[in-house]
């Protein structure tokens, strides 16, 4: 098995996510389905073929230094939660919790 | 016991771009919360990164400036963590390739030179800010609240990565503000410290005593001034040499300095540190710098400090340390050299072309340094020792007279120099005292008359009656009126009471309404009175 409940546990806490052990134990199983559909591909030959770190490649692909549409504050918090005047207002926490 | 200790540091200057680094939102600071963000820096779904080019211009200065090798393809990656002012859940910077590596700071420590290494530079988007309220309601719930302001997200930064090769905390201190110095140079940042514009994170090891090798580093964020930095070096310094001398061992901590509380403290969850799970941004191609790129920025670029304060001891004979002095900030680098530039100019002694009209206090790039040489060397009729002794007398005006004006009425220097006093209105001013048509106290009331209104210089020497009397006949005159009036000092000073003459300089320079030239004076003196 390549995912254990202890990696789910790990990612889940980097993530501020809590889980129960009934939905750790099926997060892990679905994990490990993932993983082991995606360990196929160690399989596959690829001597002589260079690390590709994504598919679509441009290089170079700039924009120049103009100030362009800015969103509105009311409208930059249209999908919060929650605010206070023009802050989003998040639930309190630690600094750098 | 001291120890040997090993310290670097991870220096972030915000770019002073007009834009942010992925998206058209003003680069700015203040302004009412939430006024600059789009949905790139809010990180809402479907919206794509394209990155700045100036911001990547502004990091080629810096790689130029500390002689890095400048990386011909670098990448950018998800750095992840979670935290409210980072609304896409990653920071998007350079991990696998940055952009330059290597290079150094030539620091200068209590005038011994000390080479600190650069292991990289990478450019990166700052986060937000969030404002913790302790006491405000949560609206689902009592409790504290973060505000969240996201007008920082997506700001570009530069990241400096240092060697941990100083080992002092003056070292670190003569390190931070050199860097400093050269960011303000290169015009990179604006580097209001106050404002965040430039932060420090550093990392601290202490070296075994036996063997030599380097103990587990120790980092420290959040410096926001060099003070704050040598405070918590202080302080990180002390807390591992206690762990040691009671035989313990140095864990690896992540510590976040406060700066009132004047201490560091742990962050909290230690298990989560440094798991960032970086990976190739996939929004985004990869950036690919070829030399005509490097050059064309090169051409443009402001001269680095180091390379200032050289330059004007080979091109005007400074002294090296008038040439420091100078050089610690660039603007008054560019107003002597502009002044100078306009008082060879009204002397007469350079052709009109040595202005540069471009100038007006913006940097002096290798284009206009060319420009500048070729004048330069076809400057005609002044001789090898008057240029040095004129580029004294200007530095002398710029750092002490105008220096002191500015100390007094509390206007930078910057402003003063945009508005009431260009280079071109001081170099007159300087050149009536060159002249020696006007005396030494008569130009200091020429400088503040020329500051404070807009008359001609010419025009304010007349109205003022500031010139000199050096016409010999009136000074005689002045001498013999002094010499009648003061018959008994004059008895005394001819017995031996030497110091008397300079009394009677003084009279006579009174007598004037302080406008004869107190050196013709003093040698008229001299000679109405047959001493030597």
């Amino acid at each position: 098995m390549a995912a254990t409940t202890d990696d789910i546990r790990h990612i889940a806490a980097l993530a501020k996510l809590s889980f129960s052990d009934d939905e750790l134990e099926r997060l892990t199983n679905e994990m490990d389905a993932i993983l082991n559909y995606v360990a196929q591909l160690s399989g596959a030959k690829l001597d002589g073929v260079d690390p590709a770190f994504a598919l679509l490649r441009r290089d170079n692909v700039f924009r120049e230094d103009r100030v362009g549409e800015m969103l509105k504050p009311d409208d930059a918090l249209s999908n919060a939660p929650d605010r206070d005047e023009d802050f989003f207002r998040v639930p309190g926490f630690l600094p750098e919790g | 016991m001291m120890r040997d200790v090993a310290i670097g540091f991870e220096v972030h200057a915000q770019l002073a771009t007009v834009t942010k680094i992925f998206c058209a939102c003003a680069n700015e600071s203040g302004g009412a919360p939430n006024s600059r963000v789009c949905p790139v820096c809010l990180g809402l779904p479907g919206a794509l990164p394209v990155l700045n080019r100036e911001a990547v211009e502004l990091g080629i200065r810096v790689a130029l400036a500390l002689e890095s090798d400048i990386t011909a393809r670098s990448s950018f990656a998800r750095k992840n963590y979670f935290y409210p002012d980072l609304p896409k859940g990653y920071q998007i910077t350079q991990h696998r390739t940055t952009l330059a590596t290597g290079g150094h700071v030539d620091v200068d420590v209590q005038g011994t030179r000390k080479l600190v290494g650069i292991r990289d530079i990478h450019i990166e988007e700052d986060a937000g800010k969030t404002v913790h309220a302790p006491f405000s309601k949560n609206a689902r719930g009592s409790g504290s609240v973060g505000l969240v302001d996201m007008n920082r997200c997506g700001v570009p930064l530069v990241e400096i990565v240092s060697e941990p090769d100083i080992s002092s905390i003056e070292e670190a201190d003569a390190y931070l503000r050199k860097l400093y110095q050269i960011l303000i140079y290169l015009g990179v940042t604006a580097g209001e410290l106050h404002r965040g514009n430039v932060r420090f994170d550093t990392n601290v090891s202490i070296r075994n005593a036996v063997d030599g090798s380097l103990g587990t580093p120790c980092e420290i964020k959040n410096l926001n001034s060099f003070k704050s930095a040598g405070r918590a070096l202080l302080f990180e310094i002390e807390r591992q040499s206690r762990v040691l001398d009671a035989g313990g061992t140095i864990e690896h901590e992540t510590l976040l300095w406060d700066d009132r509380a004047e201490r560091a403290l742990p962050m909290r969850s230690k298990e989560e540190a440094s798991d960032y799970r970086y990976f190739p941004e996939p929004d985004l191609g990869d950036l690919v710098i070829g030399d005509d790129w490097i050059d064309f920025v090169r051409r443009f670029m402001p001269e680095p400090p180091d390379e200032h304060a050289l330059r004007f001891r080979n091109w005007y004979g400074l002294r090296d340390d008038t040439a420091r002095v100078l050089t610690a900030e660039p603007t008054v680098a560019i107003y002597f050299e502009d002044t100078l530039a306009n008082l060879l100019r009204v002397l007469g002694l350079a052709p009109d072309s040595i202005v540069n009209p471009a100038s007006r206090l913006l940097a002096i790039s290798v284009e206009a340094r060319e420009k500048m040489s070729v004048v330069f060397s076809e400057m005609e009729g002044i001789s090898p020792e008057r240029l040095p002794e004129l580029a004294e007398v200007t530095a002398n005006w710029v750092t002490v007279m105008v220096g002191a004006w500015v100390n007094e009425n509390g206007v930078d220097l910057k402003t003063l120099a945009l508005s009431c006093l260009p280079a071109a209105r001081l170099a007159e001013v300087i050149a009536a005292r060159v002249r020696g048509t006007v005396n030494e106290p008569a130009a200091k009331r020429l400088l503040v008359a020329a500051i404070d209104s807009s008359e001609p210089v010419d025009e304010l020497l007349e109205r003022l009656d500031l010139t000199q009397v050096t016409d010999a006949s009136t000074i005689e005159t002045l001498v013999t009126d002094v010499l009648l009036l003061h018959p008994a000092e004059v008895e005394r000073l001819r017995a031996g009471e030497e110091k008397l003459i300079r009394f009677l300089v003084g009279q006579v320079m009174k007598h004037s309404g302080g406008k004869a030239d107190p050196v013709l004076v003093g040698e008229t003196l001299a000679k109405l009175l047959g001493i030597e």
